[in-house]
């Protein structure tokens, strides 16, 4: 071999090592990409308490003619419900119930890079299957819903390092039939313990936590928010908060004469991956510390401007700002962080 | 192939060798967090309120009154309603996070009835056995999908007129085994 060909075959390794870098690099930006060890029993603490989770059963993917995808058939949903429902959301992948079963088996764990057509459908949290019929099929309109959320999963552990920026997901989702756009505050803070999912304290929160712990959530606040929000003379959102407004998820639409043509399902961010960021200083004494967050109702001075805003379908009394009288024990997510 | 040769291809090998294994590094963000357990919890729920409302308002009309509903609940339709949306069956403990009015004696709450007869009740004087910081257990345990219904009433004496404000009314919900 000459000096020549050696040179061609050294050229085409380089550009395939530049294009493994491009592409590597990418995934890495794209995703938040956690590297999951999960090794079952290996937990330090019971989270559970004993409770049992209740599983998504499996079902062997049926071709739906209806929406053109795999979603189940439901009985007694009318071939227009199926497109007010669901019409907004991505297609229903075949194998979803292969993915969620291997997601319930801890098999795999980086829910960042699962795509949205799995975690957005409302088959991939158990509540649905026993709500459907109640909320959407048979509403009730002597009621509404302005309130309802909650996150999945609600606790996570992690090994960190020292001196490392990480960022931890779960997924925030719209209660069922939800009829309101409820502006939420969505705060992240140390809580002084971390407690299981039955409300048993776990351990405390080492002291000092705040002095080497920076936390924050990186999703971005709601635009029509950012649009007035230097206008406000108060406003109790802080810099590490995430003001979101979520839209219903199920919305009637009547005519002039308030006849009811149809109504709205799921909006297709009805769901949204949540981002915890969190920045662990490198003199932190090693320990286990424990990372939360909270519903905190929007104050008055935004509430107004969204009630005022008459251009925007966040008018009128369809605005709800939630965790304004109901507050949670068990908060909705917690991150328990190793720190070695 | 002569010295030279074989030195500019080890050299090119070698470069294109680290750049590959240098494009794995790249994705370091890896070794900063292992998640080592995720609970797949969801203790979702919604609240269910009659009419439009969406909070609990007694509109009393008289500086004494007895048993007021709540507004626009009706013996067929409570004035709230939580509906578990998680994955595992959830109880419901429920407490005020303030004092009452001067005057307002009970906040009582019928689970499931509206006849108030299964009743849990609040007493406005702090310190008294149901003050309104007692936390109560109002239901011991909902299934996935089910939701409980609640009718609140209240009874004031010489409420004062100028009484207004709000309470802030904690659910403090866990799972529970069923």
């Amino acid at each position: 071999m000459n000096a020549e060909k050696i040179i061609v075959v050294a050229i085409i390794f380089i550009v395939c090592g530049a294009t493994a870098t491009y592409f590597l690099t990418q995934d890495s930006v794209a995703f938040n990409w956690d590297r999951i060890t999960h090794e079952q029993g290996k937990t330090i603490y019971d989270y559970t308490g004993g409770v049992s989770i209740t599983r998504v059963d499996y079902r062997p993917p049926v071709y739906n003619n209806i929406t053109n995808d795999y979603r189940p058939k439901y009985p007694g949903m009318s071939n227009e419900e199926y497109q007010w429902i669901f019409g907004k959301l991505p297609s229903f992948p075949e194998d979803f119930y292969s993915i969620v079963q291997l997601i319930q088996d801890g098999k795999i764990t980086d829910y960042a890079r699962i795509s949205s057509n799995y975690w957005k459908q409302p088959e991939f949290y158990v509540g649905w299957e026993y709500v459907f019929n109640s909320t959407y099929l048979n509403n009730d309109p002597n009621s509404w819903i302005p309130e309802g959320y909650g996150c999945y999963p609600v606790i996570k552990e992690a090994n960190v390092d020292k001196g490392s920026s990480i960022v931890v997901n779960t997924y925030f989702k719209t209660g069922y039939a939800t009829e309101a756009y409820q502006g939420l505050i969505i705060r992240p803070y140390l809580p002084d313990e971390a407690i299981n999912i039955k409300g048993d304290t776990l351990f405390k929160q080492p002291e000092d936590a705040e002095k080497y712990l920076k936390v924050s959530i990186t999703n971005e606040d709601n635009k029509l928010y950012q649009s007035f929000r230097h206008k406000l003379k108060y406003d109790n959102v802080r810099e590490n908060d995430w003001l979101v407004v979520l839209e219903p998820t199920y919305k009637v639409i009547t005519d002039e004469y308030n006849n009811f043509i149809k109504y709205d399902g799921f909006p297709s961010d009805w769901v949204r991956l949540l981002n915890l960021s969190v920045d662990i200083s490198d003199n932190t004494p090693s320990g286990t510390y424990i990372v939360a967050i909270k519903i905190e109702p929007p104050c008055f001075e935004i509430n107004q401007e969204y009630y005022f805003s008459t251009e925007h379908e966040y008018y009128g009394k369809l605005y709800n700002p939630g965790g304004r009288i109901y507050r949670t024990k068990v908060p909705h997510f917690q991150f328990v962080l190793n720190v070695e | 192939m002569n010295i030279r040769n074989k030195k500019i291809g080890a050299i090119l090998f070698g470069l294109c060798m680290v750049m590959i294994f240098g494009a794995g590094a790249v994705t370091g963000d890896s070794t900063d967090v292992v998640v080592t357990w995720i609970v797949p919890g969801d203790t979702s729920f919604s609240l269910t309120f009659a009419g439009i409302e969406t909070e609990i308002v007694f509109d009393c009309g008289d500086r004494n009154f007895t048993g007021v509903g709540a507004r626009s609940q009706t013996t067929e339709t409570p004035i709230l309603n939580i509906t578990n949306n998680g994955n595992t069956a959830i109880d419901i403990h429920m407490v005020f996070n303030a004092s009452f009015a001067t005057g307002v004696q009970y906040v009582n709450c019928s689970v499931n009835t509206p006849d108030n007869t299964t009743l849990f009740w609040w007493e406005g004087p702090a310190g008294s056995d149901n003050a309104s910081s007692s936390n109560q257990t109002v239901s011991p345990s909902i299934a996935i999908g089910d939701g409980e219904d609640f009718w609140f009433y209240s009874t004031g004496v010489e409420v004062e007129e100028t009484a207004e404000g709000e309470d802030t009314l904690s659910l403090k919900v866990t799972s529970v085994n069923v």
